[in-house]
């Protein structure tokens, strides 16, 4: 295949990166983050209907500090994206797309996302 | 153009298709026509927290062999996959510029994809009509 040499616009490298623009790479990388970690909610539906010993591999593994970390990652990751996609649905139909508005959704995103996943470990721990 | 003065396409037939998607406004509707459940499934889950996270298997059976529940379940898991494949497919599409390398990555995605939610929704079944 022949590969066209065509220039990049300026992107990535020569920009600070701007509030609004984290939260967007954010998104992609926390819709990446679950969808790997789809993986694991197979594994344990499958320890579920395999046995007693698979079931308690898995709760034990989900009880260790790697299991938690993990845990709380994808919690994390999946309020952050689902409160990020009511964001994303609401730009969709179109309000909100100001600056002044973008930050402050963001904001009451970024926060929302910090106390509802905190709350949620208390609960599961 | 010439070309198009000598064509019995419509204009639309022509674009059709040519995205890098293959595929026009579908895509976009249907990855969030599969996240909206996903926000009352994600609350309902919240409130049976203490079944999802139990490390009684036994216990975690009984609530799986309950219909609203089971139902809870197979729903998360048809959007969630289904939302995931077309996510993922929207990040290869926008990182991979080499047409080979980006037919075999958006392969490799729908199969996995397939697969993981079919072998969840079997295994949901499973539990829920009692082969266990
Ligand atoms: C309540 C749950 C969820 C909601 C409301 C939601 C919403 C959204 C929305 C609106 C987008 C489009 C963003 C855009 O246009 O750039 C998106 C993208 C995406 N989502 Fe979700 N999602 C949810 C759960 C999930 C789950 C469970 C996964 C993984 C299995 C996932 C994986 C992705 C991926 C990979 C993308 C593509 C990201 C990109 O193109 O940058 N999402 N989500």
């Amino acid at each position: 295949m022949s590969k066209i040499d065509r220039p990049l616009s300026p992107h990535v490298e020569i920009y600070k990166w701007p509030f609004p623009a984290i939260l967007s790479i954010s998104h992609r990388a926390t819709g990446a983050g679950l969808a790997l970690g789809a993986i694991l909610v197979t594994v344990w539906l499958f320890a579920a209907l395999s046995g007693d010993d698979a079931f308690a591999l898995v709760q034990r593994f989900r009880e260790s500090i790697i299991g938690r970390l993990m845990l709380f990652g994808w919690l994390f990751a999946f309020v952050y994206h689902l409160l990020n996609g009511v964001r994303h649905m609401r730009w969709d139909a179109g309000y909100g797309f100001d600056l002044k508005s973008t930050y402050r959704s963001g904001w009451i995103m970024v926060c929302g996302t910090v106390i509802i996943s905190v709350l949620t470990w208390i609960i599961v721990r | 153009m010439t070309e198009k003065t000598h064509s019995f396409r419509t204009d639309l037939n022509r674009a059709r298709g040519i995205g890098s998607a293959k595929d026009g406004v579908g895509h976009w509707s249907k990855l969030r026509i599969a996240a909206i459940p996903m926000v009352p499934l994600f609350i309902y889950f919240l409130t049976q927290i203490d079944h999802l996270t139990t490390r009684n298997r036994a216990a975690f059976v009984e609530w799986l062999q309950e219909p609203v529940p089971a139902i809870a379940v197979i729903l998360f898991i048809v959007c969630a996959f289904f939302h995931g494949s077309l996510g993922v497919e929207e990040i290869i599409i926008d990182y991979v510029p080499n047409e080979k390398y980006k037919i075999i990555s958006l392969i490799v995605n729908k199969m996995f994809f397939l697969g993981l939610g079919f072998a969840s929704i079997y295994a949901v079944l499973a539990i829920s009509f009692g082969k266990i």
